[in-house]
């Protein structure tokens, strides 16, 4: 399936989450911004889940501006990865030294997901 | 509810809608009281993640409609957090995007790792409470 151009960047917002996806080079960057609990994780899961049926294929969630993720976010990250994979795609992770990180080292998927420090590092896999 | 009883015990108490955009309001209490007795910020997170998943819980478990309630009590030494409802471990999980059904199992997984003396215990409801109680340092004289 052809890759349909993002010819602005798309969005979902709310009052607690800010989920912002654009195009740079062969990725997509699922920019987050906020707080991805139960009732803010869907809205990344939606994104990511339209970035998907538009065609991308290599993802970068960026989370270097979430404050806080718990298992729902760890949830809808599982779940977006096993739809890339099943469409031979790739779902990587920015997240720096902090809070978020921690969470995903204690529940190990830190082995589970590619995770870089910056985007820019990402691109540059 | 409040402070101030004189031999260093205080007791919160906060109900909310059991409504998913609540559960950042939880937190936002569990982390103001966990502030408030000298805990440090990572110390704070893991008490907003445990009070998070143990919401989650509660709401993936059927508590729509009702309320969430979590108290804070602080004794001596230790500052514990109650919420009401979170669900046993075990119990099916919602239906959501395939892969995500890991969810429930992480969120203990969390809580566990965070507190050792995390427990479930039941309650007068017919449900279960999560526990969990951390140091605090001593109550100014």
């Amino acid at each position: 399936m052809a890759r349909s151009a993002l010819a602005e960047p798309t969005g979902r917002c709310s009052i607690d989450i800010l989920v912002q996806s654009r195009v740079q080079g062969a990725w997509t960057v699922v920019e987050v911004k906020g707080e991805v609990d139960l009732y803010t994780a869907p809205k990344l899961r939606e994104e990511i889940l339209s970035r998907v049926e538009s065609g991308d294929r290599k993802i970068v969630v960026d989370l270097g501006d979430v404050g806080f993720l718990d298992s729902t976010g760890l949830g809808v990250l599982v779940g977006a990865l096993k739809r890339l994979k099943e469409q031979d795609g790739t779902l990587a992770l920015v997240c720096p030294q902090g809070a978020v990180l921690r969470v995903l080292q204690i529940t190990g998927l830190d082995r589970v997901f590619p995770i870089h420090e910056s985007v820019d590092q990402a691109l540059a896999t | 509810m409040g402070e101030g009883d004189g031999d260093g015990t205080a007791r919160f108490e906060l109900t909310l809608p059991a409504e998913p955009a609540f559960v950042s309001t939880a937190r936002l209490f569990a982390s103001a009281v966990a502030r408030h007795f000298g805990c440090g910020e990572e110390e704070v997170h893991d008490v907003k993640v445990a009070v998070s998943e143990a919401c989650a819980s509660a709401l993936r478990a059927g508590a729509d409609g009702g309320s969430l309630n979590i108290w804070a009590t602080r004794q001596g030494p230790r500052l514990t957090f109650e919420v009401e409802g979170a669900a046993v471990p075990g119990k099916p999980p919602r239906p959501g995007a395939p892969g995500e059904e890991i969810a429930p199992a992480l969120g203990l997984e969390l809580i566990r790792a965070l507190f050792e003396d995390a427990r479930f215990a039941p309650n007068e409801r017919g449900g279960t409470n999560l526990t969990f109680s951390l140091p605090v340092p001593p109550a100014p004289v």
